[in-house]
Order: C-alpha cells, then sequence, then structure tokens
C-alpha cells in the first residue's frame, strides 16, 4: 500500500480546528475516470477556493484512461501513456491523493471516512466513484483452494490486470487462450490477445457475438469479421470450469466439450463496487441509488458518480454518462449552478478493435407491430445495417463495416430528430461528397466525442477562436482524446468549420513537438543562442516548457551539432539510450559487444563464452549484422556484464551508426576484388557510436555478387572491377524494402570513407527525427545528394567533414557507464510506470 | 451496457392450498431467462385483498429465492437492496403461498432487468 502528498500526523481524525480559514473539506473515494473527472470540473468552478480536497484511489497510480487499456492489451499504446492525470497534477492542484489506498467504511453520522491504512479522514462533502469490477460467472475450478482466482485466469479491468495478460501472454509457453464473453470487452481482450501471436477462441453464451447490442444478423456478419482476425468463436456455449490443478490447462463447456489452453480472461459483463455503500448503509439497488443531482438519495452531503451509481433505474457501463453526470454533480456541490440536473443518458457503444468496424445504440430490432427496421447486409465485405423506426424517430441502429454514418445517427437517435422521408438516405449518401455532407448535417450540439462530450458547437466554436489546425482544435476541446474511434470526424468538422481554410498543421512540420520550429531553422536558433542541453533549448525555445515527447529528438540533433561540446542530460534519452542496451518484450535487455566488420578472435570469443556462462544468459544469437547477442540480461545484471566482457559496447539499440556487415572479400573467397572486411572494420572503427535521426546500418562487400546485401543497407558500399568502389544510400531491408541509390563511384577506399562520413553527416543535419535514410533520401533525391556530397555544390563539405571529425573524435565508449552510473536509477529495475514510494502500513 | 426492463404483472384470483404449499398463481407469472442474459430482479409490489395474511414466493429453478409476506387486505413494496444475478438457463417463477380454503385477488408487480 502507498501514499503520497500528504502529511499523516496533521490530518488524522477529528474535525479541523476552527479558526483554518473556510474551507471545506471534500472527500473523493475512487480515483477512477468519475471520480478524478468530476474533482476537474469542481476546480473548473473554483472548488479549489472552496474546499479541501483528498482522495483515496484503490489502484496505486495517478488516474488513468481505462478505455485505452484496450489498446494497451493490443500494443497499439504504451501504459505509461494512457495517464490523464499525473501525480503531479495532484501535487500542483493542491490535492491530497491517497493512492493504493481503500476506504473500508463510512460513518454517515459522525462524517467520516476509514481506510485501510488505518486512516480516519473527515468531510464535510463526500463523493463515492467506486466504479464496477469484473464479473465473474460461477464455474467450477475458477478459484484456488486458498480463494484467489487460479494462475491463468484474468480479468480484464484495471492496467494491473492489462500488464498481467502482456506478461502471460508473452511468455513463450502460452499459446492458447480463451476469452469468456463475446460483448465488446471480450472482443477487445481476444483481439488484443491475438496481436501477441497467441490463439484465441471467444466462448460466448448467447447465440450471437455482442448480442446486447445488436441482432442476430448484424451478430452472424461480426462473426464473419472476428473469424478474419483468426479469433475462433463459440456461441451458444457456456463455460462451466476451469481445467487444471495449479494452473490453467483448459475449459470445459457444457455438453462435454473441453477446450485445451493456458489463459482463460473472464470478460462477462462487470458488477458496481458498492459493498462500501452497503456496509455503509446507503440505499444500494444494483448500485448505489442517486437522484437527479447525483446525491445519494436521502443523504445531504453525500453524492457518487459513474459506474457505481443507479439514477432512475439505470446503471451505465461508459464513460459519456459520468462526464454528464460530473458536470451536474459539480455545479451542486460548489453551488455553480444549484438547477442542474442529470436525467439519464442515451448511450451507443463503439467497439475499439482495429478493422472491424462496430457502432450500436438503441434497439437491435423491431419491437411493435408498427416499429419499421431497414436492413442492409453485404457479409462478403462484413458490412451490415440495421435501422429501426418507430413513429418516424429513429430509436436504434446497428452498424458493422462502414461507420461514415455513425454521427448523424447517433444524433437522430440522441435526440428524435425527424428522419428523412427516403429511409435509404439514413443508410448512405448519394451523389454528396463524403464526410462534409455527414457533418453539415449534425446539428450544432451534436456530440462528436462521447468521450470527452464535445459537441459539434464547442469545436466550431474552437476554429473560430483560431485554432485553426486539426490538432489545436482536439488539444482545446479534448475532442478525439478519450478512445480516438471519433478522430476522422473531429477532423471533418474542424475542416468544415474553417471552410477549406484549415492550416497545415505546422506541427507536422516541427522537428519536434514542443518547439515551433522546423529542423533548419531550430538548428539556427541553437546556433545563434549557443545553447548546449536539452533543457537549455527547451527554456529558450518552447513555449509550453519541457516536453518528454521532444526530449529524444532535441538530444540527438545537439550530440550531432555540438559533438563534445553537448552537454548531456540522461533523462533526455529513451531507456535503450538511459542503459546501453536493447529492451526486449519481457523487460531484460540484451547485449551486443562490438565486433567490427563481423570479426572476432578466440580470445573475444572465449570471453563472450565464460560471460554468458557465469550469468546463465539464456540465448545466445546471432544478429543480421554479423554480431553475437547475450539476451535475458537483467536491468540490474548490466554494469556487471559489460565488466565481465570488458568489450566496447557494439551499439545494438539507440538512434546512431550501428554496425558494417561485410562479407570475406578479396583474401579468402575466390571473386572478391576489394578487401571489404578491412574496410568495414575501418569505417566502422571510424564511425563507432555516433547519433543520427535514425538508426544506420551499413555493409561492405567484395564483388557485386553482394554477399553482404550492401544495396539495402542505409550506406552500402560494393568493390567493383579495376579496384573502384561503389556507394549506395538509402538502401533499407526492414519493414520496408528499398534499393540504395548509387551515390558515387570512387577509387580508393579513403574516399568512401570521406563520402559516406560526409553523407552520413548531411543526413544527420537535415533529416527529420526519426525519419530513416530510406525515407530521406528519396524526398530529397539522389541528385540532390550528389551535388551537396559529391560535387560540392553548396560548399558545405568542408564544413560536414569538420563536424563528422568533431563528433568521431569524442567518441567514448557508453558501456564505460559502468563505472560511474549517471543517475541512481540508471541500473536499477524499474517498471514502466512510476510506482509510488512505499510506506509503512500503520 | 444495454439494459432490458421486464415485469411480471397482473392481478389475479387464488385459492388457498395451505400456508406450506405454495401454488403457481398463474402460468404468465413465470419466466425463462434466455443464454446469455443475465436477469436481476429488482422489486415486489404485491397486494392482497384477502383477510388472510398470503406469501408470494420467487423461486428460481423451483427453489425458493425470495418470500414477500403481504398482510390481510394490504400491500407491500420491496425495493430489493441485494441484487442477485440470475444466470441465463433459469427459470423464474412466481407462486402464491395461503392458508388453505382461502380465497382472493392477488396484484403482483415484480421488476427485473436483464443484460
Ligand atoms: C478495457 C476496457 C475498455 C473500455 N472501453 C470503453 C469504451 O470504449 N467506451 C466507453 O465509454 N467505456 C469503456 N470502458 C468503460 C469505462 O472505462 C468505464 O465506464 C469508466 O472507467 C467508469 O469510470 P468510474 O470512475 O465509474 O470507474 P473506474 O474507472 O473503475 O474507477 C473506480 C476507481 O475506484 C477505485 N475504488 C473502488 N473501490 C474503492 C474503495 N473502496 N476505496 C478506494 N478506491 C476504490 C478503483 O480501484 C478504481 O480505480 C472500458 C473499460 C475497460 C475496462
Ligand atoms: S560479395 Fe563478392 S567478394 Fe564478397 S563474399 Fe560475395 S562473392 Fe566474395
Amino acid at each position: 500500500m502507498t501514499s503520497v502528498l500528504d502529511t499523516p500526523r496533521t490530518r488524522l481524525s477529528g474535525p479541523e480546528p476552527s479558526g483554518q480559514g473556510p474551507r471545506r473539506r471534500l472527500v473523493v473515494i475512487g480515483n477512477g475516470m468519475a471520480g478524478a473527472r468530476a474533482v476537474e470540473e469542481i476546480l473548473a468552478r473554483g472548488g479549489a477556493g472552496q474546499f479541501t480536497i483528498t482522495m483515496f484511489g484503490d489502484e496505486p497510480y495517478g488516474n488513468y484512461n481505462r478505455i485505452m487499456l484496450s489498446h494497451v492489451l493490443s500494443g497499439e499504446e504504451s501504459d505509461a501513456d494512457i495517464f490523464l492525470n499525473s501525480l503531479s497534477w495532484y501535487q500542483d492542484k493542491g490535492i491530497t491523493l491517497h493512492a493504493g489506498v481503500r476506504v473500508d467504511r463510512i460513518d454517515r453520522f459522525t462524517k467520516h471516512v476509514f481506510s485501510n491504512d488505518g486512516r480516519v479522514t473527515p468531510y464535510d462533502i463526500l463523493i463515492i466513484a467506486t466504479g464496477s469490477r469484473s464479473h465473474m460467472p460461477p464455474m467450477d475450478g475458477l478459484y484456488t483452494p486458498a480463494g484467489s482466482v487460479k494462475p491463468g485466469v484474468f480479468a480484464f479491468r484495471t492496467i494491473d490486470d492489462t500488464r498481467k495478460m502482456v506478461a502471460y501472454a508473452q511468455h513463450e509457453h502460452h499459446r492458447r487462450a480463451v476469452v469468456i464473453g463475446g460483448g465488446l470487452l471480450g472482443l477487445e481482450a481476444a483481439y488484443g490477445l491475438r496481436s501477441h501471436g497467441i490463439n484465441v477462441d471467444v466462448v460466448h453464451s448467447a447465440g450471437h457475438l455482442m448480442s446486447a447490442q445488436m441482432g442476430p444478423d448484424g451478430g452472424a456478419v461480426l462473426r464473419r469479421s472476428v473469424e478474419a482476425l483468426g479469433i475462433g468463436v463459440l456461441t451458444g456455449s457456456r463455460t462451466t470450469a476451469v481445467l487444471g490443478s495449479d494452473r490453467v490447462t483448459g475449459i470445459s463447456l457444457r455438453g462435454g466439450t473441453d477446450i485445451p489452453c493456458d489463459m482463460v480472461v473472464v470478460a462477462a459483463g462487470i458488477r458496481p463496487n458498492v459493498d462500501l455503500a452497503v456496509l455503509s448503509g446507503l440505499p444500494v439497488e444494483r448500485a448505489i441509488v442517486v437522484d437527479d443531482r447525483l446525491r445519494v438519495q436521502d443523504e445531504d452531503d453525500i453524492y457518487a458518480v459513474g459506474e457505481c451509481v443507479q439514477h432512475r433505474g439505470e446503471v451505465y457501463g461508459l464513460v459519456a454518462p459520468l462526464w454528464e453526470q460530473a458536470v451536474v454533480l459539480a455545479n451542486h456541490v460548489t453551488g455553480t449552478d444549484t438547477s442542474a440536473m442529470y436525467l439519464g443518458s442515451r448511450t451507443a457503444t463503439k467497439l475499439k478493435v482495429a478493422g472491424v468496424e462496430v457502432a450500436s445504440m438503441g434497439l437491435h430490432g423491431p419491437e411493435l407491430d408498427t416499429d419499421e427496421h431497414i436492413v442492409f447486409s453485404e457479409p462478403s465485405r462484413g458490412v451490415f445495417k440495421s435501422i429501426v423506426v418507430r413513429d418516424n424517430k429513429m430509436v436504434g441502429a446497428t452498424l458493422l463495416g462502414d461507420s461514415r454514418k455513425v454521427a448523424y445517427l447517433t444524433e437522430a437517435y440522441d435526440r428524435g430528430l425527424p428522419l428523412p422521408e427516403e429511409r435509404i438516405g439514413l443508410m448512405f449518401d448519394f451523389g454528396t461528397p463524403d464526410g462534409d455532407a455527414g457533418v453539415g448535417e449534425l446539428s450544432d450540439d451534436a456530440q462528436v466525442c462521447n468521450c470527452n462530450g464535445v459537441s459539434k458547437k464547442t469545436l466550431v466554436d474552437a476554429v473560430q477562436g483560431g485554432c485553426a489546425t486539426v490538432a489545436g482544435a482536439m488539444e482545446a476541446t479534448r475532442a478525439g482524446k478519450g478512445c480516438g474511434s471519433c478522430k476522422l470526424l473531429v477532423r471533418q468538422v474542424v475542416e468544415w468549420a474553417a471552410d477549406g481554410a484549415v492550416e497545415e498543421d505546422p506541427v507536422a512540420n516541427y522537428y519536434v513537438p514542443a518547439i515551433p520550429l522546423d529542423k533548419q531553422a531550430l538548428m539556427a536558433e541553437i546556433r545563434k543562442r549557443g545553447l548546449r542541453s536539452v533543457s537549455a533549448v527547451f527554456q529558450a525555445l518552447a513555449p509550453g516548457g519541457e516536453d518528454a515527447r521532444s526530449k529524444m529528438g532535441l538530444a540527438s540533433l545537439l550530440k550531432t551539432m555540438l559533438a563534445e561540446r553537448y552537454m548531456d542530460e540522461r533523462d533526455a534519452r529513451f531507456i535503450n539510450d538511459r542503459v546501453h542496451g536493447n529492451i526486449q518484450r519481457d523487460g531484460t535487455f540484451s547485449v551486443v559487444p562490438q565486433m567490427k566488420g563481423g570479426v572476432t578472435s578466440v580470445q573475444q570469443l572465449r570471453r563472450i563464452a565464460d560471460v554468458a556462462e557465469k550469468h546463465n544468459v539464456p540465448l545466445i544469437k546471432l544478429t543480421g549484422g554479423q554480431r553475437i547477442d547475450l539476451l535475458g540480461i537483467r536491468k540490474e545484471d548490466l554494469p556487471q556484464v559489460w565488466a565481465d566482457l570488458d568489450m566496447p559496447s557494439g551499439y545494438a539499440y539507440g538512434k546512431s551508426f550501428r554496425t558494417v556487415k561485410t562479407c570475406v572479400g578479396k583474401d579468402f573467397c575466390r571473386y572478391g576484388t576489394g578487401d571489404s572486411t578491412k574496410l568495414g572494420i575501418e569505417i566502422e572503427s571510424r564511425f563507432q557510436g555516433i547519433e543520427a535521426p535514425g538508426k544506420l546500418k551499413l555493409a561492405v562487400s567484395g564483388c557485386p555478387r553482394n554477399c553482404a546485401e550492401s544495396l539495402v543497407k542505409d550506406v552500402g558500399v560494393v568493390a567493383v572491377e579495376g579496384g573502384r568502389w561503389e556507394i549506395y544510400v538509402g538502401g533499407a531491408a526492414g519493414a520496408h524494402i528499398r534499393k540504395g541509390d548509387l551515390l558515387a563511384t570512387v577509387d580508393d577506399p579513403e574516399q568512401v570513407k570521406v563520402l559516406a562520413g560526409r553523407f552520413m553527416q548531411y543526413y544527420r543535419e537535415q533529416a527529420n527525427w526519426l525519419e530513416r535514410t530510406y525515407a530521406f533520401v528519396p524526398r530529397v533525391g539522389i541528385e540532390h545528394l550528389r551535388g551537396v556530397i559529391v560535387d560540392d555544390a553548396q560548399g558545405i563539405a568542408a564544413q560536414l567533414d569538420a563536424a563528422m571529425q568533431a563528433s568521431v573524435d569524442s567518441y567514448v565508449d557508453p558501456w564505460l557507464d559502468r563505472d560511474d552510473p549517471q543517475t541512481p536509477g540508471q541500473f536499477r529495475t524499474s517498471l514502466p510506470l512510476t510506482v509510488l514510494p512505499q510506506v509503512p502500513v500503520r | 451496457m444495454l439494459t432490458k426492463n421486464l415485469f411480471l404483472q397482473g392481478i389475479f384470483p387464488f385459492q388457498g392450498a395451505g400456508m406450506d404449499r405454495p401454488v403457481p398463481i398463474h402460468s404468465e407469472l413465470a419466466h425463462y431467462v434466455a443464454d446469455g442474459v443475465i436477469n436481476q430482479t429488482l422489486y415486489f409490489r404485491g397486494g392482497n385483498s384477502s383477510p388472510e395474511l398470503v406469501t408470494v414466493v420467487l423461486l428460481r429453478n423451483g427453489v425458493p429465492m425470495r418470500y414477500f409476506p403481504i398482510g390481510a387486505k394490504s400491500d407491500v413494496h420491496v425495493p430489493l437492496r441485494v441484487v442477485e444475478d440470475i444466470e441465463g438457463g433459469s427459470a423464474i417463477e412466481l407462486y402464491l403461498a395461503a392458508p388453505e380454503g382461502v380465497s382472493g385477488s392477488v396484484v403482483i408487480d415484480l421488476g427485473m432487468v436483464e443484460h
């Protein structure tokens, strides 16, 4: 259990001494999406002046976007990127956050809450936002005899659940998973696991997938799309037991079939967290009962918000309603608008599985004889559309595989708009350009972004208020920053509102997002002002101050420009660069010692073998760049491994010069005309470790047979007849494949080194951050490059050579860090997320 | 989450068969929870026109789950605070137990949600 930002002695029991000012005590239980949003809304209404705010959250983190866990599971998003409010946010706002602390009981008569760290906290106003948890349907063998869930069984609710699932899914012996529940969450979980290469079956007890959101016909189309992703689907099957004694080995279905598997994810619905409220005597039915002001029924000072709430008989499992609730609640709590009422939400759902578009709202089929039902189905393309109309109003829609009309239909559903006579116009745009027409049809208060409750008008106002770019409008309104499914629509609205005057995002030209300058202008400023460190650049040039996303790019640029005059700051580096190793899927690192030109010696091999043995290296592997890779080294062991190796780093990580692959060349090969091995070693010795916008992989081949694959390298050299050498640039053979362009043919190896170095320096100075040479070379054009590099058309050749020489001269083997770690935590284990400091349990 | 409200309701004549012998009230007062759906009963309202105490019994798969006693010529409203999940595949029925020989009408309104 952990806790931050509190001063335990001063905020214990008893009412605060009077005379400490008029601020009342606001306590919030639950630091999830609803709790944090409610606090944000309260602060936006001047709450900071009215209240001292204390929050309790069961999870040991700040507040994060739970919706994005689906993307984290599928690897589309990293867990560090989904935080909404960092810990410093709470600090800045003067909020006391008890993270990792659970509230066990409320005494609503004396107005105190009791938490599991023994703390007793008084309140004047209490907000309960405890959310829900995953529902575990009854199954034999779900729990171990000790009462915990059997290893290999997962819920899908929290960041910890997600991380554990990812870790489990990446374990090499875990190949097969069963997801119980074929609803929205189950499909997202299945898709996520599939992305890790796991074989997944979804077991759903109803007759078709997403049965709560759509009818059997739509379900059948959806099934085809899901199966096309390689996910098995079993409908009409109920899981009766989880098999395996100490860990999962399979599941049993009703009717006796068993499915073997290594992991089970339960996504069979959610249940509100109401134990606390029940125990404390608050009115709970399906969830905590609240009135239209979000006040707990018959309680004057207790509010509740989010998924733990039952309002007018409804319990919601989506975020859109809780945004609306938070606004009403904040209006009452702060007294800003005491007439505000929450009247319930009409919800629409979307599936966040790439390539399978699903949107659904309201009824999924006709219920009355008089209901009209309009259906369009094209299963082979995965398209299905169904609309239910009652009394000329839309009461439900299901759209699969084509969501262009979603915005309009959502609005028609939300607000009961009269529908066009020609019903088919509801499903398709005829003769109108895509998008625009759809956007024009929307009324002002149509919700564009459901996750953040942003209306068309809010966006249009932002555009008219001067946000002329899509990113600007998104930043200003928060639209598109939830599940992300509305980004296309946001773009359309912005374009429509700007009436063609939407500016191209200048950010697209910025070298790094935080500084409004392109690369050349940025370099000019850095030179003019004599800046030498990343923090100095932020201070001088970033209007918004430091920005994590910009650090790496700046660090690389400064090193390129300044060589040894660069002032290194560790936190400007990416994890790979901080510890000089490649982080692997399981959080361990790989160590690749330098092996110039792929040549090694008996001593080196013996040393590597000894080190591998001493450290129990689980995998020794030859890399594609002709080196030996020691995989599976724990972070804290890195310095010792380097010390034992006592060899320089091979730079198998980082955005830098990495390796020169060579063939055997003249001395040994029957065909070789040039000494490719010797030249490769010389090139590697010269340019080792230099930073670049993207990694640089090189090769030298001894003849046009090209055994070192020189034509698909960032810089590739090939010996040709007559002792001449061809230099190719901009090749690639990774995710992107491109044959390099011939830069020059030269007479001697020395020339090769000069031109290769000059090319690399030009690339370092001109390319965008993370732009590989295969993109850079075609962008600027090979003729242009030949002009600058070979013919010195711009007269900068000497300058480029000198800058490169300075970088070469300032080379230091990064593995020498082992003797002198640059930060205390450099080689300490750490989770990708900051876990709060441990405090003793009181 | 999409939920649907469901009700078992109506006014039905009854003939008591003994306080310890609950009998079906009417075929309309039975509901089968479809596969893939979870049902939760949320409240019960009842009225009793007879001059004796009667008890309406909520059965899940033939096993009593809740008892709702209704006084003579009286009524009850029970908002259920302990809400249980009734899994798909279960049968929900309402029975009535009344002293033998007693007859009258019961008013019944059982509110449920399914999702
Ligand atoms: C994987 C996934 C994908 C989703 N995708 C979507 C989507 O695409 N669209 C959508 O609209 N919704 C989606 N949702 C649902 C959405 O995340 C929830 O509606 C939303 O998080 C509810 O917010 P909440 O604050 O009520 O509950 P939560 O976010 O669950 O927050 C409650 C918090 O309270 C804490 N807590 C509970 N009890 C206590 C206690 N006694 N003391 C202290 N702390 C306590 C919990 O630990 C939790 O951190 C998704 C959910 C998941 C899990
Ligand atoms: S590239 Fe030519 S010299 Fe080099 S190994 Fe192949 S055939 Fe021999």
